[in-house]
């Protein structure tokens, strides 16, 4: 620290320390631990369950409108079955082709690796939409591989299939990266030391331990894959999902097909992921002996041909059609004086401007109000406040938002809160609270079941009231995986589409006016440059944040 | 039947080194302890030997084959690991069952090693248990048997008993030697328990900062440590520091700085600086040095007195009854026999760095 401060400086300091000190005090007091523990359930049930589950149910009586009408409930289920069907196979390929690359980085065999880690955070930042679109430009419209003879896919199944891979990869491998980090080295070489071969080590010991994180990998990406609404209309062509056939029935003025449609999503989702929890658990690897071939299997050759494998599918699945659109403009935008027009705010700029105030304004506060709630919510669910009943009950029903269709989400939060006469910019702060609740909740949670309790009550013996012990332990021990689930909130935030259309027509947050330009051919050149724009903006914004956090976290302990 | 050889073994962690040219020899048979205090490196020498850690310089043998480059799954080695590693999805059975199943053996001979081991540690009733619901004793049991069922001949324990209990970690040390011994194994057992190495090994390797400070018996280092170290590591010793008064043919006269002493003369000249060692259990009550009882505690059947000698401080233990009725205050007189002084020459810096821990 420098000799001299100025005055501001050590004003604001003081006042840290005072705020600080009156928060130590007021968390001794047992009524406002309670009061905390009421009021995030009061907004979990208020703002976040019943809401996306009660507009629905209202409108529950159009639903005979679609079962009435054969032609109607056929194009419906058909929908339903598509999204059902896509959700199932990439949420498996993202697994299959997820693990050997987390392996690869959790267990860094090279140096070199830790470039490749901080790469799959990358297609984070690029909202999905943009991803669709330049999935849509890599696969099917522009294809630079037409120099080695492929023309392209025309859009449809296929190109649905590339982009629900691309976007939900990094979450798979992220969550994957973080428990294989967890599992102990011991009992791997323990493993070997007892003669079994890698592969064998890999399938009797690591995996079995793995479980849980594939399980919660698979849920998340099987739900992201329903809720996508924005990315898939992009790629789709004539090809309808669940999400796709509602926003057409939004834009032609239907209300019945996307009441019936969200609610058997949800219906059949919930069924499937608690089907997914339970017996997932319950499978078993039988393991009566090792084979020859699981010796011939963790030989060099076939490792290094596995972990190739594992790149290259890295690098033209998920890094390549995040970074492509910005690629294939990167000319026209060279041209096109970007920053003169920018900075100017001339013409479309404006409106991106602001959009993009909206964004990073409603990610921000949606963060801060999920962090804030989802604590309290956590610490109830982890140390069991209120008995291991009502613990258990609220978990799972706080996973409930994100194994709902975003745009049924939207759907039901529009009806619900449409009659409320809130302010656009409110309803879609909701929707958005809606979208990532689970995200923070379930970081949380599982920060605060690593960390022992009785690291906790050391804290508190040796004097440290609530709010320091929380402050000076917990939040130091898990600090990064408080941060990656604030990254993962706040980019949720910012890429979301579907329901930030579904509850409101006026607002724009950046996501939904790229859509727009995306989708008016005489506005290309600027929806690739307001990407990069975006992503740059997002990177820098990130990393200062990181820096903060890592810096002002330490000088909070 | 395995013997081990360590040659000139290095290793680096950045810019600490964890071993430093280490030597040693294990012969076929042998139960051997590696003691040193927490960072010795200890603990590195004994996974570079089972394949955990590699890239290092120097040479492992075992039984006289050269085992650098061999994969750890291949070696035949059954270590046991500090932290008993029991893997959490698989019951007893699964685990004590694991290395023959591993290696692809027969369901015949997998059954039968499987209960041989868990007949062998006492464990048959427990093959349903899962490994969280044992007790820290039977856990490490169940480890044991399960490195056992993997036909190893060479076991490597790693601080296998630091984290039981007082009671099951004495019991569980003998048992653990009466197998070895049983079964005709050779055994590496790191430890910084100095009182289970002298229990339980046939020689006891000493090391310190990523060296080997000595070997022996567990006698002759108690006895008649080479290195002061040894002797301040293992058990309790009075450590002075002093000069020789005057050198004899066979005796020397000590002087501690008003105590003068006799000890064996191995070869010193009068005025020379020197260290003394003299073990609490050999001082002897009643003699010509007299002192007074500063401090008395009791430790099980013996009772530790410390006492004020000429501004000295010198810890005696005498068996309980021997010093019955002496008590904090009381005048006593002792002996220092002197075949039990051990004078080393001093080591030119101070005593501290000679003997401190790390």
């Amino acid at each position: 620290m420098p000799a001299v401060e100025t005055g501001k400086t050590s004003r604001f300091r003081e006042m840290r320390r005072s705020i600080i000190a009156r928060l130590d005090k007021l968390s001794e007091k047992k009524t406002i631990a309670y009061s905390l523990y009421l009021s995030s359930i009061i907004f979990f049930l208020g703002i976040i369950l019943l809401p996306s589950l009660l507009g629905i149910l209202l409108k529950f009586d159009t639903v005979m409108n679609i079962v009435s009408d054969p032609e109607l409930l056929h194009r419906s289920l058909t929908a339903v079955f598509s999204s059902i069907i896509i959700a199932g196979i990439v949420s498996a390929l993202d697994v299959a082709a997820g693990l050997p690359l987390a392996w690869i980085i959790a267990r860094k065999k090279y140096r070199w690796l830790s470039i490749v880690d901080s790469l799959v955070d990358f297609p984070l930042i690029v909202p999905t939409v943009i991803l669709g679109y330049s999935t849509l430009l890599l696969w099917s419209e522009e294809t630079p591989f037409s120099i080695i003879g492929f023309n392209g896919i025309s859009p449809g199944l296929i190109t649905v299939l590339l982009l629900h891979f691309a976007f939900s990869y990094p979450v798979v491998v992220r969550i994957l990266v973080g428990k294989l980090m967890d599992i102990e080295a011991t009992y791997e070489v323990a493993a070997r030391t007892l003669g079994a071969c890698p592969f064998t080590t890999a399938r009797t010991v690591t995996i079995p331990m793995l479980k849980s994180g594939i399980i919660t990998s698979l849920i998340l990406s099987f739900a992201r894959s329903l809720s996508e609404t924005g990315a898939t209309i992009m790629v789709a062509g004539s090809f309808e999902n669940g999400p796709v056939f509602i926003k057409k029935s939004i834009d032609a003025g239907m209300v019945p097909p996307m009441v019936f449609v969200s609610l058997v999503l949800i219906v059949l989702s919930i069924l499937i992921l608690a089907g997914l929890r339970l017996f997932g658990f319950k499978l078993r690897i039988p393991f009566r002996k090792s084979h020859r071939i699981e010796a011939a299997l963790s030989s060099e050759g076939v490792t290094r041909i596995r972990d190739l494998f594992a790149i290259i599918i890295f690098l033209f699945l998920v890094l390549l059609p995040a970074c492509y659109m910005v690629l294939a403009r990167i000319n026209s935008m060279l041209s096109y004086d970007l920053l003169g027009k920018i900075f100017t705010l001339q013409g479309p700029w404006s409106t991106y401007g602001v959009s993009v105030l909206n964004s990073y304004v409603i990610a921000l506060l949606t963060t801060l109000i999920n962090v804030m709630f989802s604590l309290p919510m956590a610490t109830i669910i982890v140390r069991r406040k209120l008995g291991g009943f009502v613990s258990r009950i609220l978990e799972a029903l706080s996973n409930t938002s994100i194994i709902m269709p975003s745009v049924a989400l939207g759907v039901s939060l529009s009806l619900f809160w449409g009659t409320s006469g809130a302010s656009d910019f409110i309803l879609v702060l909701l929707a958005h609270l809606c979208i990532t609740y689970p995200y923070m909740v379930a970081t949380t949670v599982s920060v605060l079941e690593d960390i022992p309790v009785e690291l906790e009550e050391a804290g508190r013996t040796l004097g440290g009231t609530p709010f320091t012990v929380f402050r000076s332990i917990v939040l130091p021990v898990a600090k990064y995986s408080f941060l990656s689930g604030v990254i993962l909130t706040f980019t949720r935030s910012v890429n979301e589409t579907g329901a930030t259309l579904a509850v409101s027509k006026t607002f724009k947050t950046v996501s939904v006016l790229l859509v727009e330009w995306v989708k008016s051919p005489g506005m290309r050149i600027e929806a690739g440059a307001g990407t990069m724009m975006l992503m740059f903006l997002s990177i820098v914004l990130l990393l200062i944040f990181r820096y903060i956090y890592t810096k002002g976290g330490g000088a909070l302990a | 039947m395995p013997s081990v050889k360590v040659e000139n073994v290095t290793k680096k962690f950045g810019g600490f080194t964890a071993l430093d040219k280490v030597n040693i020899n294990v012969d076929d048979g042998e139960y051997v302890s590696i003691i040193g205090p927490s960072g010795c490196g200890k603990t590195t020498l004994l996974r570079i030997i089972a394949g955990i850690i590699g890239d290092y310089e120097g040479h492992v043998y075992v039984d006289g084959r050269l085992f650098d480059d061999k994969p750890l799954e291949e070696r035949g080695i059954g270590y046991v690991f500090q932290n008993i590693a029991l893997f959490p999805n698989m019951d007893v059975g699964g685990n004590v069952s694991y290395s023959p199943r591993a290696k692809g053996l027969d369901n015949s001979v997998v059954r039968t090693t499987t209960m041989e081991m868990l007949e062998l540690m006492k464990l048959r009733e427990r093959y349903h248990d899962f490994p969280r619901s044992l007790s820290g004793g039977m856990q490490q049991k169940t480890a044991l048997a399960r490195a056992l069922a993997s036909s190893a001949r060479l076991l490597l324990l790693d601080e296998p008993l630091s984290l039981l209990d007082l009671k099951v970690r004495t019991e569980l040390r003998y048992e653990l030697r009466r197998i070895v011994k049983d079964l005709g194994l050779t055994a590496i057992h790191v430890t910084h328990d100095q009182e289970e190495a002298m229990a339980i090994s046939d020689r006891i390797i000493v090391m310190r900062r990523a060296q080997i400070v000595e070997d022996g018996t567990p006698v002759d280092l108690y006895l008649h440590p080479k290195k002061i170290f040894t002797g301040y590591f293992l058990g309790e010793s009075n450590i002075f520091e002093g000069s020789v008064a005057q050198a004899d043919e066979g005796t020397a006269l000590i002087d501690l700085g008003g105590l003068v002493i006799t000890a064996r003369n191995t070869g010193f000249q009068t005025g020379e600086k020197v260290i003394v060692m003299v073990r609490p259990e050999l001082i002897e009550i009643g003699g010509n040095i007299s002192g007074r009882v500063l401090k008395k505690t009791l430790e099980g059947l013996f009772s530790r007195l410390i006492l004020d000698v000429k501004g000295m401080r010198i810890v005696v233990k005498q068996p309980y009854s021997t010093v019955a009725e002496l008590g904090e205050g009381s005048s006593v007189s002792i002996r220092l026999p002197e075949e039990h002084v051990l004078v080393y020459k001093h080591p030119g810096r101070d005593l501290y760095s000679e003997i401190s821990l790390y």
